[in-house]
């Protein structure tokens, strides 16, 4: 077989593997949510669509349920500073700082919805800020 | 027709993207500098991480229950620079480069095994598409590397504007972009200057037109692949992009912008800077211990990128204005 031969095959391969790809994941589930919809329309909302709710991570007591939130020690100042990733919503905060509530974290609740649950957390953005803003909504389904 | 359209494919893959053999070896360089800069060292972390919050994706991990032993993780990093500095000195260039990707490729499997995934892949994607590509400065010279790349970058680029084209970001309802930069100047310890002063100042159509000119960009570049006088074009505007990114959002997307190097005569950028080079990779190994020097070098790669497209830019202007 020629080289460019080869290379042609190699070239109409692509959308076959791209295609296996795609079936692959969709029949699997993606690993991490996808995000479907970050959309900004007046407040700190955003969507997102899991498709494979995981429990999350306990500090203190304190528990956030999120659908899909892992804890990671970021880089290489893992002591210092932990990214909690939410695929797109993290928080970095220095484990030593405890001036804040946990991750800000007003209150998190799910609701069930039609399509699975909704995921809602509100926080205080600053001290000065009175009011809680709400930080995140998440669609899991 | 069907024999049209074999010539077109032939002529994108043998044609399209000839290069000098100068400018693919300039690039082998600054890409193995470039390697060295954004990587290395890399997820060492890694081992000391407690197995409950290994949670793999279906991959190269998948068979492992818990993240792998010190030694593994240095032994990897250590065969990585090893071929950073083969690849830089252009020996075996085509083992280099699939010694390169593999072992990035390991090496990011492991940091992606605890639910965090950087969308990198298009680094040591670039090193496997390049392997035979004549980028070691010697011929034959093979156009259908550069190709193929230009393929996967577009390919990459379109699976990042689907989700936003099917999520709504081209809706008058939505300002995705400001979503995000307020989402980061929320969540993130600190918002560069550019990200806190769009939010205060830039009006809401602005914020529309990012949404659009994002997705378009993304969308665009796979059909930018098919020349590349157009793929130039969409990487000059994606580099503008990544600088804006970088400005408002604090993210530098470094490996991207290192790799966009391939498609333009690049030893016409490394011959002033021949010097510089050398350094810069020592430079990163001296200080590769200093904890924030990669989100650095990063942060450098993206601003210089920038700043050579606005100067490109510039200059267009200028010589489109000059003409009569």
């Amino acid at each position: 077989m020629t080289e460019r031969r080869l290379v042609r095959w190699v070239l109409f391969s692509v959308p076959v593997v791209c295609a296996l790809q795609w079936a692959v994941v969709r029949k699997v589930g993606e690993p991490y949510p996808a995000v479907i919809m970050p959309s900004f329309a007046g407040d700190a909302t955003a969507e997102l669509t899991l498709l494979k709710p995981t429990l999350v991570f306990t500090r203190g007591g304190n528990e956030i349920r999120t659908a899909s939130a892992y804890q990671l020690f970021d880089g290489q100042d893992m002591g210092v500073q932990y990214t909690l990733v939410n695929h797109g919503l993290h928080w970095r905060r220095k484990l030593d700082d405890e001036a804040r509530d946990w991750l800000w974290a007003k209150s998190v609740a799910i609701e069930p919805s039609a399509d699975g649950a909704i995921l809602r957390w509100t926080r205080e953005y600053h001290s000065s800020e009175k009011q809680p803003v709400c930080l995140g909504e998440l669609t899991i389904r | 027709m069907l024999g049209r359209i074999n010539d077109s494919i032939d002529r994108w893959l043998f044609e399209e993207y000839r290069m000098p053999a100068v400018d693919l070896a300039a690039f082998r360089k600054l890409y193995a500098v470039a390697a060295v800069a954004i990587y290395f060292p890399r997820a060492l972390w890694a081992s000391s991480v407690p197995a409950s919050l290994w949670n793999t994706p279906p991959g190269l991990t998948s068979w492992m229950d818990g993240p792998p032993p010190l030694w593994v993780m240095v032994a990897l990093n250590g065969l990585f620079l090893w071929f950073c500095v083969a690849l830089y000195f252009g020996e075996d260039a085509p083992a280099a480069s699939i010694g390169l990707g593999v072992t990035l490729i390991l090496i990011n499997a492991v940091r992606y095994s605890f639910g965090k995934i950087d969308h990198d892949i298009i680094f040591p994607l670039a090193a496997f598409c390049l392997a035979f590509s004549g980028w070691s400065g010697k011929p034959p010279v093979r156009p259908w590397c550069l190709a193929f790349l230009a393929l996967a970058l577009g390919i990459g680029m379109f699976t990042a504007a689907w989700p936003k084209l099917a999520g709504g970001w081209l809706s008058f309802d939505t300002l995705a972009v400001k979503q995000t930069t307020l989402r980061h100047e929320l969540a993130s310890p600190w918002t560069p200057l550019g990200g806190q002063a769009a939010l205060a100042y830039a009006p809401d159509w602005l914020w529309e037109v990012q949404d659009w000119a994002a997705v378009l960009l993304e969308a665009g570049m796979i059909v930018a692949a098919f020349r590349l006088k157009w793929l130039r074009a969409m990487l000059i505007v994606a580099l503008l992009f990544h600088w804006g990114v970088l400005l408002t959002i604090g993210i530098a997307f470094s490996f991207n912008v290192a790799v966009y190097a391939a498609f333009f005569p690049t030893s016409r950028i490394v011959k002033p800077a021949a010097a510089m080079l050398p350094v810069a990779a020592l430079m990163s190994l001296a200080l590769c211990h200093w904890q924030n020097w990669q989100a650095f070098a990063s942060q450098t790669i993206v601003m210089l990128g920038g700043l050579m497209a606005l100067g490109y830019l510039l200059q267009l202007i200028a010589t489109t204005l000059r003409r009569p």
